[in-house]
């Protein structure tokens, strides 16, 4: 009678340990899910940075615009034909120009590194255009070659390719990352299962948007007169095309 | 020979509670399981809508394919997504919001109180930018 009674406890010891994997199954695909929602989040915010300091220098130079041709306008009227305040300008562009796109790159990797806490965060260099990602993008425009030797005159700065600018997106001071998570242990069935969170990926990218580019408003004059740039994630390329299918 | 009926009896009583309760664990485990998955089909969803808002895609297109996109990568079947997937998206004031609700099957047998399937709602809320 006594080895009868047993019986259901058998079953309840058969039973406890698949009770403790399921649990610690659900908790693993727990951590899984949050590492990439973090993940996500960490590189939908490094692009977003990156894409904000460009922003930065891009209305950091629109502004001087507007500072150089008053300053030009002056010194031609009290004919101080030497520019000196004009070149300081023009100088304090050219640095502009210079300076952001390596501060919005530090920027990206930081704030990637201080919202997932390790991993990687890259650029996606894919061709020659995407090699410029980290520029902003702009030159300096002379009214004539003939006229403006030794760059006396002060030019002022435009968009590199201002017709694509922000309508193709590819040629914009367009910002694309991948980040990888490192492999990471769940909190549970590390040891006795070997379970792992694998390495996550997760793309990202961004650029500086023009406010009212959306509502087709004509830029002008090369359309950095105006400092109204403003970082905005965009879609990044993936295959949807499975998803479409079989929504329909 | 009368006692030992007596603990089949009591046997045969409990297994069937038994075999409820360990059903009644892989029910929360598969609620558990796909409530994760649903709720990671939702942000994926509603980062789509952000991030497509303003564009000629409509945001709520563009919520309903993530959401898709993610549960077949996570195993749904392509033949039955359609009917069972259900998003619904709506505009806050300055956030998008995104339900993404999907069937969880059900094992549990007690017929009348739940039915067939269990629905599991995740919601997720995202900032618009600008």
């Amino acid at each position: 009678m006594k080895k009868q009674r047993g019986q259901v406890l058998v079953l309840v010891a058969l039973a406890i340990p698949a009770i403790i994997l399921l649990i610690a199954f659900t908790l693993a695909v727990g951590k899984l899910v949050y590492s990439k929602i973090r993940l996500q989040n960490s590189a939908d915010g490094a692009a977003y940075t990156a894409a904000l300091w460009q922003a930065r220098g891009l209305n950091v130079i629109s502004d001087l615009n507007w500072a150089l041709l008053a300053a030009g306008g002056a010194e031609t009227v009290s004919l101080r034909v030497d520019y000196k305040i004009s070149k300081a300008i023009m100088k304090v562009q050219d640095g502009a120009k210079a300076s952001f796109p390596g501060v919005a790159a530090l920027a990206m990797y930081y704030n990637f590194k201080g919202n997932n806490g390790g991993g990687v965060c890259l650029p996606v260099v894919t061709g020659l255009q995407d090699a410029k990602m980290f520029s902003l993008r702009v030159k300096r425009y002379r009214l004539s070659e003939k006229l403006d030797t030794g760059g006396i005159i002060p030019s002022f700065m435009v968009k590199e390719q201002e017709r694509f600018w922000v309508e193709q997106k590819k040629t914009g001071p367009l910002i694309r990352v991948i980040c990888r998570n490192s492999a990471a242990s769940p909190d549970f069935g590390e040891k006795l299962l070997h379970w792992k969170i694998p390495a996550q990926y997760a793309l990202a990218s961004a650029m500086p948007f023009r406010s009212g580019a959306e509502s087709g408003e004509e830029e002008s004059l090369g359309g950095l007169w105006l400092p109204h740039f403003y970082p905005k994630l965009i879609p990044f390329g993936i295959g949807l095309t499975k998803a479409v299918k079989a929504l329909q | 020979m009368k006692q030992k009926g007596q603990v089949l009896v009591e046997t045969v009583l409990v297994i069937p509670f038994l075999i409820l309760m360990l059903l009644l664990v892989l029910q929360t485990a598969l609620v558990f399981t796909v409530y994760y998955i649903t709720n990671y089909a939702s942000y994926r969803a509603a980062r789509a809508a952000v991030i497509h808002f303003g564009e000629k895609e409509s945001p709520e297109a563009a919520a309903r394919q993530a959401a898709g996109a993610v549960l077949l990568a996570l195993g749904a079947n392509t033949k039955t997504l359609g009917s069972s997937l259900s998003v619904r998206s709506r505009l806050l004031i300055d956030q998008y919001e995104v339900t993404v609700t999907y069937p969880c099957r059900n094992l549990l047998p007690v017929p009348g109180v739940i039915g067939r399937y269990i629905f599991i709602t995740a919601k997720t809320c995202l900032p618009l930018e600008r």
